[in-house]
């Protein structure tokens, strides 16, 4: 009884990322566009990376296969469509929707955060595809011997990175409670993360006092599983997971916070 | 039984007031505070099964009241029992048990059919796949849905998509339903068929309904009573009926002639020389 009623309790959350997926499916738009905003850059990005490296097989002890599939990551990551979290929620604060959900049995910012991957789910699917067939062509095969260590190593910081902005967003979300347009926040923000990321340049080309940003920092730390392609990620490894797991506790116990103070918010002016 | 039980409720809320004499930084750090009271120390019951409506002007309060039942804003003070549950307190335990209808903001999947929007309601009240098939075939023949049941809810009518709407919030059995302004925007004959089927799952099924509304017909034809609201106190209670006979014992008529068209006037006026 506890088990089955446990399996109900989760399984509305299943339900409304299944039912976003299906509704966010239509969107053929949406995915076209997608797919060639992401075709595009990355041909273009990789081109000038090609002719960069012509001359050279390596820069800085980097090859072009290990600087494209760094890059290749980030596409991963923005694929999953996880920084539109804050949209979602700040459009439902502004429209007033964030009360009608209260008066439900569900945990807002959850729901939230499934309908979100649910609705993401067709883009993510075509541009990841895209985006592999591209890196392939481009890139060749990755430029890692697959050890059973590299990869639990590599999964484990793709899966905090992502915890990591989910939270991250969800808790920029929240302070639409307090700022009548959360965009500039969000700007920064994502900005920050593109940069500190290596969506255009490849972490292991910044100089140092960039690369200990791009480790520290919450909008790096993200995105850390884009160093996997290198020679020295066996080493940085800890590092790169330790920062990740600091960000999570610290953001998670900020948007706790937040979304304390924001449901009083709710309960005392309405939505 | 009683449904709802609410004493001496009130609600305030605390507005900053921009001061035009006083400068941008000294609004902004000491901004001057209005408090508005929008429920002022109201108090009554509803029994289980009855069909009642709160009406009044905007701003009067209506939904102030009808979100602190629900459990979404916190009384300023007073004491109230929804179903035999602090609102607030046991809002996600209240959730199961009360159905709401906000008339201007859709609980409906937009792209998906109305099917769509059964599963996903069903799944949040934690209902087994078996028990919202059951149940949705149940509602599907009461609210009579079946013509459009497979339709994209964008490409609803109106009065359609309020059916859908009031027939997927109950889809958990609610055994009390909040209903603000459902028939706002409807034309004539989709009010008739929204409140036919209202009254049907007051009578049939049970369900209290605690309704808002500008329209004195739903009122007419779904409440046995009616509470007047005004500046967030209850001014007016008692039988809808006896409300009728009191304050619409005089109903104005206007009545409006048709205009004659030109070549009417004209033979108005020249057909007699002819």
């Amino acid at each position: 009884m506890g088990l089955k009623s446990s399996l109900l309790k989760l399984r509305k959350y299943w339900v409304a990322g299944k039912i976003s997926a299906r509704d966010s499916s239509s969107n053929h738009a949406t995915i076209f566009s997608n797919c060639c905003g992401i075709a595009v850059t990355l041909i273009t990005l990789f081109s000038v990376y090609h002719f960069a490296f012509a001359a050279r097989p390596s820069i800085q002890g980097v090859t072009l296969s290990m600087a494209l599939w760094s890059i290749g990551m980030y596409t991963v990551y923005w694929s999953t469509g996880v920084r539109n979290i804050y949209r979602d929620i700040a459009l439902d604060v502004k429209n007033g929707s964030v009360e009608g959900i209260l008066n439900k049995p569900v945990d807002y910012i959850v729901l939230s955060v499934c309908k979100r991957l649910g609705r993401q789910t067709w883009v993510c699917i075509s541009t990841l595809t895209i985006s592999a067939t591209i890196l392939f062509l481009m890139a060749g095969a990755p430029p890692v011997g697959f050890s059973f260590i590299w990869l639990i190593e590599f999964l484990s910081l793709g899966f905090f990175g992502f915890l990591l902005s989910l939270i991250s967003f969800s808790l920029i979300g929240i302070t639409s409670f307090w700022l009548d347009d959360p965009e500039p926040v969000m700007w920064i923000f994502d900005k920050s993360v593109m940069i500190l990321g290596g969506s255009i340049v490849p972490v292991v080309f910044f100089p140092d006092w960039l690369k200990l940003l791009a480790t520290w920092l919450p909008m790096g730390a993200m995105i850390s599983f884009a160093r996997a392609f290198t020679n020295d990620f066996a080493t940085q490894f800890p590092t790169l997971l330790l920062s990740q797991l600091i960000w999570c506790v610290v953001m998670l116990s900020l948007a706790i916070f937040s979304w304390q103070r924001a449901k009083k918010i709710l309960s005392i002016y309405g939505g | 039984m009683t449904a709802i039980i609410v004493e001496n409720l009130v609600k305030t809320f605390s507005l900053a007031i921009r001061q035009p004499t006083q400068g941008r930084l000294r609004n902004f750090l000491r901004p001057e505070k209005e408090v508005i009271t929008a429920v002022d120390n109201i108090s009554f019951t509803v029994p289980e099964g009855q069909a009642v409506a709160f009406i009044g002007p905007n701003g009067a309060g209506k939904s102030t009241t009808i979100k602190m039942l629900t459990g979404i804003l916190y009384p300023t003070s007073g004491e109230m029992t929804v179903a035999g549950l602090h609102p607030y307190k046991n809002r996600r335990e209240l959730a199961f048990r009360i159905g709401t209808l906000f008339g201007q903001r859709s609980q409906l999947v937009p792209n998906l059919p109305v099917r769509d929007s059964f599963e996903l309601f069903g799944a949040i009240y934690e209902l087994s796949p078996a028990t919202v098939r059951r149940r949705q075939k149940e509602l599907i023949g009461l609210f009579d849905l079946a013509e459009f049941v497979d339709r994209p809810v964008r490409k609803l009518s109106l009065g359609q998509r309020m059916r859908a709407e009031i027939a997927v919030a109950l889809i958990h059995k609610p055994e009390i339903i909040f209903l603000d302004e459902p028939t706002i925007g409807l034309d004539i004959v989709a009010k008739k068929s929204l409140r036919e089927v209202l009254g049907r799952i007051n009578r049939e099924e049970g369900v209290t309904l605690f309704l808002t509304s500008h329209d004195v017909g739903d009122i007419e034809a779904l409440c046995t009573r009616t509470m007047v609201v005004n500046h967030g106190r209850i001014v007016v209670d008692e039988s809808t009926d006896a409300l009728k006979k009191d304050y619409f014992a005089h109903r104005p008529v206007k009545m409006v002639a048709v205009e004659p068209s030109l070549e009417e006037i004209i033979q108005d006026i020249y057909g007699a020389k002819k």
